[in-house]
């Protein structure tokens, strides 16, 4: 089978708006958490998070056009815009088929919500909806190909992902944009996620407050951003002399039908998961070097998590294991495309990014740790676990180009 | 410039093996909210917040597998590709209005897991205990046909024997007050279809997706404002062809979608291709192979026979 290589990628995120700013990050242990300053959130059960500045237009943009857009808009257009650049694809866009699959989970009430609070009145009127995130990147890039929006929770970007590799398996198209991207951190979102007692309490000491396998983790924190990558097939890249990131090499993707907020305690489906994942990549565990996890910090999540590992990898020989999401502060359904960038960031650096925080971990969550300091280490394989609310579960696994 | 190999398009042959329909109003979703154990084996609790698209999904999810000759257990590792249309607009014009007086505490808690684009598909899966993947596609107007291309793309692995594709949405579209209250007398219509790739001799009917060359992309780009090139929204086309409403326009895409069912449910079903130009060809000018519909469809019409609770 063809092999499908990340030859592109564009971040946003407020450890850095380019994939090298955000990996130097990454590596030393920076947190993007910090209070919450940009709305009154004194009545908010939880008030930090890591929220970013949208970025300015792409040099590549029409300014106008893409300030006038909303700021999930925004991001996403630069995030693809800046993929296609860095895959040396941006002039040649049109003369392809260039698909696009974003995993962004609440697109409508982003849009809505902005919009109610730019004065308009969108959610009464849907039918006056100008399209879809997507659907204005597409628009805006001149893009030529099927655009798909997937949400499956803090899963979508690993969705996307998949999406892309069957576009381009099937012949669809000759390259894929895919990947996630999502402005969790506003009023209504943070409210509703803070009064889920979902997230941290710990507001007085935000830097510290995402604590991913540790004993005293009390939820997660919010962050926001995104990142789009470019599939291609392997043989494409390599005819430009571009080796690729990593190759997207299987994801693996199942549910727990049991509750739409709590993850089923056995963890079987997200074990299964994980071993669809290893098998479609022709791989097996012992080959996995590094995982990054999905990890939100909340009991329940971080044991079932723990759970499903012990059972695909046993007790002793688990991979190197670490949780990006403790730096970055959880993106929601752009989660799974923010830590598909930080595998890509141990790969391109051969040094494996840290859970900060991990002050005592968790007996109950007893892995292979890369705890507080980046661990160098040349790896092959990477696996990046994504399980959303509702039980999605999606495993992604990137193996090392040519 | 990349030399890109033109790829040859590729036909997608899909059997559609079951579906069900429902049409709720505003009291009906009360009703099924309360039936919740009784009908579906549910918490009362979980469907008190759900949205009334994913109420009438799981009418529609049900009716199809009673009728279906098939096993329940038949469906286990089948994925669920939802795709509802304006999920959740009122309960989050409700919670606009409630941050706006209340302030943070005054938030819901439910909107995020019933409300964002993959509530419907987690609460069928959760009711049908379906393990296989399940995602919520587009979320606006016309992107059924997104759906289409999502489940297509979720049986490339093989991990998938099938899915089910649900699509829902208000007819006509529900009108809410500020406040996110229902002005409108409108109905909630679900569609669920179960779609394989496995089992066409025994389908009900057959869908197809066509891909497109590498050649005629920009062709294809160009010909989206062509009024021969418009087809309506997958949706709307299938209520429409049940109850005779007006068509929708929708917006174009680069991949083709093609649907028929089979003989015996032609009556009430017409068997329109989405497309207005009805070619026996794809959209590269290839001769297309004839569809080779079942010879022993299933005796009764599960649309005719079905109580849509209208």
């Amino acid at each position: 089978m063809t092999d499908i290589v990340i030859s592109g990628v564009g971040v946003v995120s407020d450890l850095g708006n380019s994939f090298t700013q955000l990996s130097q990050n990454l590596l030393a242990g920076v947190t993007a958490i910090r209070a919450v300053t940009e709305f009154p959130v004194a009545d908010h059960p939880c008030r930090i998070a890591s929220k970013i500045t949208v970025p300015p237009a792409p040099t590549l943009l029409d300014a106008e056009r893409y300030d006038g857009l909303f700021p999930g808009e925004q991001c996403t257009t630069f995030c693809a815009v800046q993929a296609l650049a860095d895959a040396g694809l941006w002039a040649e866009r049109r003369q392809l088929r260039v698909g696009l699959v974003m995993g962004i989970g609440a697109d409508l009430m982003l849009r809505w919500d902005e919009d109610r609070r730019r004065g308009g009145n969108l959610i009464a009127r849907p039918l006056d909806d100008r399209g879809s995130i997507a659907e204005c990147v597409k628009t805006l890039c001149e893009l030529n190909g099927p655009c798909v929006t997937v949400a499956a929770a803090c899963a979508s970007g690993n969705h996307a992902m998949a999406h892309a590799l069957s576009w381009l398996r099937r012949g669809w198209v000759d390259i894929c944009l895919a990947g996630g991207c999502d402005l969790g951190v506003n009023p209504c979102s943070l409210a509703s996620f803070g009064n889920l007692r979902a997230l941290s309490r710990n507001n007085d000491s935000p830097r510290t407050a995402f604590r991913p396998f540790d004993r005293d983790r009390d939820g997660m924190v919010l962050g926001e951003g995104g990142a789009v990558f470019v599939l291609e097939r392997g043989p494409d890249a390599r005819s430009r002399g571009r080796a690729g990131y990593a190759e997207v090499a299987s994801v693996g993707l199942t549910s727990d039908a049991h509750h739409l907020v709590i993850p089923d305690p056995s963890a079987r489906q997200a074990g299964l998961a994980i071993q669809q994942a290893i098998r479609l990549a022709d791989l097996k565990p012992q080959d996995v070097d590094y995982i990054n996890a999905h990890a939100t910090g909340t009991q329940a999540g971080d044991i079932c998590e723990a759970r499903a590992l012990k059972c695909v990898f046993g007790d002793d020989a688990q991979p190197l294991i670490s949780s990006t999401k403790s730096m970055t502060g959880h993106y929601l359904s752009a989660a799974a495309s923010i830590e598909a960038a930080a595998c890509l960031t141990a790969f391109a650096y051969d040094v494996i990014p840290p859970t900060i925080n991990l002050v005592n971990p968790d007996p109950q969550c007893d892995l292979n740790h890369v705890a507080n300091v980046a661990l160098p280490a040349r790896i092959n394989v990477a696996m990046s676990n994504s399980f959303g609310f509702g039980g999605h579960n999606s495993t992604l696994i990137l193996r090392r180009a040519g | 410039m990349t030399n890109y190999p033109p790829s040859e398009p590729q036909t997608l042959d899909l059997g559609i093996l079951a579906y069900g329909h429902a049409a709720l109003s505003i009291d009906q979703c009360k009703d099924v909210r309360k039936s919740a154990d009784s009908r579906f084996g549910l918490s009362p609790l979980l469907l008190k917040h759900s949205d009334e698209q994913a109420l009438a999904a799981l009418v529609a999810v049900f009716q199809a597998i009673e009728q279906s000759p098939l096993p329940s257990d038949h469906f286990a590792d089948w994925a669920i590709v939802s795709c509802a249309r304006f999920l959740g607009r009122a309960a989050f014009a409700r919670v606009l209005e409630k941050f706006k007086t209340d302030g943070a505490w005054g938030v819901s808690v439910h909107v995020i897991p019933h409300c964002t684009a993959h509530g419907v598909a987690g609460t069928v899966s959760m009711a049908i205990k379906n393990h296989g993947p399940s995602i919520g596609i587009g979320g606006g107007q016309d992107s059924e046909d997104n759906a289409l291309l999502a489940m297509a793309s979720i049986f490339e692995s093989g991990a998938c024997p099938g899915a089910w594709m649900v699509l829902s949405g208000w007819s006509p579209e529900l009108q809410i007050a500020e406040c996110g209250a229902p002005i409108s007398d409108s109905k909630c219509h679900a569609i669920a279809l179960a779609i394989s790739p496995q089992e066409l001799g025994a389908s009900l009917g057959q869908l197809q997706i066509c891909g497109i060359s590498a050649t005629n992309a920009a062709l294809a780009a160009d010909d989206r404002t062509s009024p021969e090139r418009q087809y309506v929204g997958l949706f709307d086309f299938l209520i429409d062809s049940y109850f005779g409403n007006t068509w929708m326009s929708s917006s174009s895409a680069p991949l083709q979608v093609r649907l028929r069912f089979a003989e015996a449910l032609r009556p009430t079903f017409n068997p329109r291709w989405l497309r207005a130009d009805q070619a026996q060809q794809d959209l590269t000018g290839h001769p297309r192979a004839p569809l080779h519909w079942p010879t022993a469809a299933r005796p009764v019409n599960p649309l005719q026979d079905s109580a849509t609770h209208d």
